[in-house]
């Protein structure tokens, strides 16, 4: 027999075992996405403003803004870590572009000079991480609050100004009759099926996430992993932010509050697991969708839009709830 | 073996190394103020300086209790919003006061029960529970805000505002009140069983619970107690202040955890006392003064906890390995892999 | 009087018994822990348990301790057959060899815990450390009773440790391995504690690595052998060498290994140069040549786990040197190690074992995702041709290449975790525990495996607590004891009597 035939043959009884399991790369997310589907259909059936082309391309605009920023912290979760200050790293980075093209800069430096603060932020993050073995939770909390009071400063030096008007228009950019960041997304999806299913980087990611002991001992350098994993976490959460800030056209000190527990939840619900090991893009993504779905169905339902926050509290408890009684019965 | 037992320093012996280091840079920070800044001794800014230290010491104890046992909960100043809120609804509902008083302690109460419920039943990580009802707490304040002024409920019974206004000797009854809360706690930490339990339990779950501890038991009952003692500070400052609105503790839950961390607790547990949440909050109160003195923007005061934050973590952590027995240079070194020949 | 003890428990009948093992057993699984134990304790003497790793001495502990119940066979404590929740409530105090202490709380409060007296609800703080102060004064210590623990030395800790069982009023205390981390003033000190304890009426079960100490204490000993009773005997004229032996059991002869002579010539491979690492292991020195198969031997407690851990970069050493083909490392990092042609195989599964959510294929390529892949893109058919290879070699027993560990037995699971320490191509292999918990088919394999390497010229270096195994596999083996390198034994001379003299000896 050729080592290719008994491949061939190993192969088929056991991808169909992996298929029913909790690891593989992405295996919640069929499930996951007819249940997007679902909850889009009851809302399309029951509210007739809901299936609107304006409705859904706002929703779907947001969401791949968003999207943009859950990339880098979905691998951060991989290598089980966590990054609470996406949402501060996202403010300031979309302020300080703001801020510099207000100064009177040209675009892309602006752009390339905020981006390489937010990767010095995680580089930080994630360096402190790594060298002090210190957990990511508390001091990811402790850069929140030091990043949100920079950009806080930063929106306080702009007061009510309006960013410049090619800046207002950038987020609104088209490529083919579609938002340009709704492209990313889609792109990035593709990427990311690609970079999980083949890439070394994603395995080891994985295998730090699993067993970093084990990780150590098989040469995998698991503190240069990690710091990559937070700068991009940082570098992905700038670029939405970027986005944003155009989107938004003046500096908020609301701006990406709160922004770092939708990306807990949505990660969560997408496969990714507090317990490190596991994550996928591409649930990311749905997740995000699904949340936004729910929110937008609210309003449709004349509930609060305050009460926002109390969902987002709720399902960030429930789907923690949920992946810490998977995880201890898989123990 | 004749040699004399080595007697050890009453500061060692009572653990408050930390909290006397604490204490220290307090009075420091109080002698540099009153030199840069007139208005510290001022009697309207010490008057404003009790008004903010009460409270914060009365969630500080409830916040520490949780340190000693390793846990902590961030829903803290959005508890203390909410119960304020409850009791000025009552009032407009024209309750009594007493009912009042108990309805808004009573939803901390219920609250600081689900927490606990979660962490030490469901064994979910105190640090998310928490959060995630301090996002579900700031979301139901809003909604029972939302047809509300911003100024919120200002209009309350006699009686109940006299319960914030009470003055001994210029001093006000609630600093002394919170005071005394301090004092009990501290003897019931330092002279009764359950006391010291707490800090067995921080100091070694595994080791306390074979001795009989109970562990999930205790954690509960110190969710609850924070989660009451939050709320209480929340009915008190409505009283004192004579106003509930969805600005009360916002963002109160990060100094209250300086101020635990600084005045002796550990994120790690076993360690902690009530005079070093008294000297933390001391320490951030008196911060925030100054800020507010030499007109610091609020901003660039969320930049210095932050900071505060982090270099308390990274000194937490950095302490943690020298115990492990890694040299300095694997800590701090150039290259931490390279090793003297 | 210690010399009159004997006797005394020698002409103890079943009434006077304080705790009796009859015909206990216990599986793991296929494993079988213990077979058929019986033995008797007497009250009020101090009796030790002896037997090599894995000969059952912890099981029997935590069956008399209550903490698990035998399959088969029945604990009697003053006579009475008993259960474990029994035994467990009951007054028998364990104090494992992992310090269990509060090392933030006074000396005084530790030894109470629970029990602090009090007064009117308050405790009594002044008669808490009066009693603390007594106790320790009994045992001559000199330590304030308000001294925080963790300004202790590590024996002062386990002293109160004690203190704490003895303070319950337990009848029977166990001690397992109290000397392990100490050093021999404090270890004598504590060996004085369990002589009076035993003086004042206590029974203690003793448990230690350490001979010595048992023949100078004990007033009778029980051997455990591969979880099988051996025999009790009277502490009465008895030496080192007659342990040594029941302990072994049957002489294994000369190693099986081949001669070493021959290696004598070939380079050095790998080389250790006084490398410490404050309170674990000093100045250890070790040299591994090509083709060789070198064994370390220590008992718990030795430092023998930290250094096969630190020659690795896993937990970082204080000073010394590591050499590799005779260039000393400047990066002692797991990753650089591998690049410079080491590798390294923890076999406790328990500790860094397979990752149990990815396929089989994917744990055998995690050492080599570099070499597998192109422009970063792992190729996959390779991965899985390379699984298949593996597979066949090590006869490794599984749906395929890319089923889940969670589906292998335990040997498996090992040979899966071997395949993925040799897919480097080492040339210098480190095998810390290489078949623990693992059956004897598999055990065999992986050995021939080891050997294989060997003789390729690959320098092999194995840490096991699992004395034949090392004396079937190795050409010599180097014996660590409290913390430093003991001595040396090569070919013809290395029996189990000889590697226990050094490791377990008195000198």
């Amino acid at each position: 027999m050729t080592p290719s035939q008994q491949v061939a043959e190993g192969v088929s009884p056991v991808r169909r075992f992996r298929a029913g399991g909790t690891g593989g790369f992405g295996s919640n997310i069929l499930p996951l996405a007819a249940i997007t589907v679902a909850v889009a259909a009851f809302l399309a059936v029951t509210q007739p403003n809901f299936a609107t082309s304006s409705n859904l391309g706002s929703i779907l605009f947001g969401v791949s803004i968003d999207f943009l920023a859950i990339i880098g912290f979905t691998y951060v979760m991989v290598t089980r870590e966590i990054d609470l200050s996406v949402g501060s790293v996202f403010a300031l980075t979309g302020m300080l572009t703001g801020s510099l093209l207000v100064a009177d800069w040209s675009f892309w430096p602006a752009a390339l000079v905020a981006l390489a603060v937010a990767a010095l932020i995680g580089f930080v993050n994630g360096f402190l991480v790594v060298r002090f073995n210190i957990n990511s939770l508390m001091l990811t909390i402790g850069t929140m609050l030091l990043v949100r009071g920079l950009a806080n400063v930063l929106a306080n030096n702009l007061g009510g100004q309006t960013y410049p008007r090619a800046f207002r228009q950038f987020a609104r950019t088209d490529l083919f009759d579609i938002r340009i960041t709704i492209i990313i997304m889609l792109v990035a999806i593709l990427g990311a099926w690609v970079f999980q299913r083949q890439s070394a980087l994603f395995r080891k990611m994985c295998f730090i996430g699993e067993n970093v002991r084990s990780a150590l001992v098989h040469g995998i350098r698991v503190g240069r992993i990690k710091i990559l994993a937070f700068m991009a976490s940082s570098v992905t959460a700038g670029v939405a932010g970027i986005f944003t800030a155009s989107r938004i056209t003046h500096a908020d000190t609301q701006m990406g509050m709160g922004l770092e527990f939708v990306m807990v939840t949505a990660a969560i619900i997408g496969g990714a697991s507090l317990y490190g090991g596991r994550g996928d893009l591409r649930g990311s993504a749905l997740g995000l969708l699904l949340l936004a779905l729910v929110l937008n169905g609210m309003i449709m339902y004349d509930i609060e839009p305050v009460f926002q926050q109390f969902v987002i509290g709720a399902l960030l408890i429930a789907t923690v709830t949920f992946d810490t009684v998977l995880n201890r019965r898989a123990k | 073996m004749a040699d004399t037992i080595r007697k050890i320093s009453f500061i060692r012996s009572t653990r408050l190394e930390q909290e006397s280091l604490t204490f220290g840079v307090v009075v420091l920070l109080a002698v540099v103020l009153s030199f840069v800044s007139p208005a510290f001794l001022d009697p309207n800014n010490l008057a404003s300086l009790q008004t903010a230290l009460a409270p914060n010491l009365i969630v500080a104890i409830g916040m520490m209790t949780l340190f000693m046992i390793g846990r902590f909960d961030l829903s803290v100043g959005a508890v203390m919003g909410i119960s304020g809120i409850a009791s000025a609804m009552a009032l407009n509902a024209g309750l009594p006061v007493p009912v009042a008083f108990l309805a808004g302690i009573a939803t901390g109460v219920f609250i600081g029960a689900f927490n606990g419920f979660m962490v030490a039943r469901l064994g979910i990580n105190h640090l998310i529970v928490t959060l995630g009802v301090l996002y579900m707490t700031r979301g139901v304040i809003e909604v029972a805000m939302s047809g509300e002024k911003l100024a919120g409920f200002t209009s309350f019974p006699p009686s109940f505002s006299l319960i914030g206004q009470l003055q001994f000797a210029g001093v006000s009854a609630l600093f002394l009140f919170a005071l005394l809360l301090c004092v009990v706690f501290e003897s019931f930490l330092r002279l009764t069983l359950p006391g010291r339990k707490l800090l067995f339990l921080g100091g070694n779950p595994q080791a306390a619970e074979a001795t009989g501890i109970r562990r999930r038991w205790t954690e509960f009952w110190c969710f609850v107690l924070s989660g009451g003692l939050a709320a209480l500070a929340g009915v008190l400052m409505t009283a004192r202040v004579g106003m509930a609105n969805r600005y009360m503790g916002e963002g109160l839950e990060m100094q209250i955890f300086i101020a635990c961390l600084i005045g002796g607790g550990s994120i790690a547990g076993g360690k902690g006392s009530y005079v070093g949440a008294l000297a933390g909050v001391l320490f951030v109160t008196l911060l925030t003064n100054a800020f507010n003195l030499l007109s610091v923007p609020s901003e660039w005061q969320a930049v210095v906890i932050g900071a505060v934050l982090v270099l308390v973590v990274v000194v937490d952590g950095v302490m943690v390995l020298r115990k492990s027995g890694r040299p300095w240079n694997g800590i701090f070194g150039l290259f931490p892999n390279r090793i003297s020949a | 009087m210690t010399i009159a003890q004997p006797a005394r428990a020698e002409g103890a009948k079943p009434a006077g018994a304080i705790l009796e093992l009859r015909n206990v057993s216990k599986s793991y699984g296929a494993v079988r822990a213990l077979r058929g134990v019986s033995f008797r304790v007497a009250r009020g003497e101090i009796h030790a348990i002896l037997g090599e790793n894995g000969a059952g001495k912890s099981t029997t502990l935590k069956i008399i301790n209550g903490e698990i119940e035998p399959d088969e066979g029945e604990v009697l404590v003053g006579g009475a057959v008993t259960l474990a929740r029994d035994r467990k409530a009951g007054d028998i105090a364990m104090v494992h060899q992992e310090l269990a202490v509060f090392s933030n709380m006074s000396v005084a409060e530790n030894i109470f815990v629970g029990r602090m007296p009090r007064r009117n609800g308050r405790i009594d703080i002044a008669r808490l450390h009066a009693r603390a102060a007594e106790l320790l004064r009994l045992f001559g210590l000199n330590i304030d009773t308000r001294e925080i623990l963790r300004s202790l030395t590590p024996g002062q800790q386990q002293i109160v440790e004690i203190l704490r069982a003895v303070e319950s009023d337990a009848s029977l205390l166990i001690l397992d391995e109290p000397t392990s981390g100490l050093n021999n003033h404090e270890a004598e000190t504590l060996l004085s504690l369990i002589r009076r304890l035993r003086d004042g009426g206590h029974t203690i079960l003793y448990v230690s690595h350490r001979l010595h100490e048992v023949l100078d204490v004990a007033d009778h000993i029980t051997v455990l052998r591969d979880g099988q009773y051996v025999e009790t005997l009277a502490n009465d004229g008895i030496n080192e060498g007659d342990l040594i032996r029941r302990m072994v059991g049957r002489d294994l002869g000369p190693g099986v290994a081949a001669n070493s002579a021959m290696l004598a010539d070939a380079p050095v491979a790998f080389a250790v140069r006084g490398l410490s690492m404050a309170g674990q292991f000093h100045d250890m020195q070790l040299e591994v040549r090509q083709g060789e198969i070198v064994g370390v031997f220590g008992l718990e407690g030795s430092g023998a786990e930290q250094f096969s851990q630190a020659i690795f970069g896993i937990v970082p050493p204080s000073s010394g040197r590591i050499e590799l083909n005779g260039r000393p490392i400047r990066d002692l990092s797991p990753a650089s190690l591998m690049h410079s042609g080491m590798s390294y195989l923890n076999g406790n599964r328990k500790e860094a074992g397979l990752y149990m959510e990815r396929s089989v294929a994917e744990n055998i390529s995690a050492p080599i995702l570099d070499r597998l892949s192109r422009w970063g893109l792992v190729d996959r058919r390779k991965v899985l041709e390379r699984a298949q290879e593996d597979i066949r070699r090590f006869a490794i027993r599984v749906p395929g290449p890319e089923g889940l560990p969670q589906q292998l037995s335990g040997g498996n699971q090992q040979k899966v975790m071997v395949s993925a320490c040799l897919a480097t191509d080492p040339k210098v292999i480190v095998l810390n525990e290489p078949t623990r918990g693992v059956d004897v088919g598999a055990k065999a394999e992986v050995h021939e495996a080891a050997r294989a390497e060997a003789a390729k010229g690959k320098a092999l270096l194995v840490f096991s607590s699992d004395l034949p195994e090392l004396l079937r596999l190795a050409h010599r083996i180097v014996i660590m004891r409290s913390n430093r390198l003991a001595g040396e034994i090569r070919g013809v001379e290395m029996t189990e009597e000889a590697v226990m003299a050094l490791a377990a000896g008195d000198r």
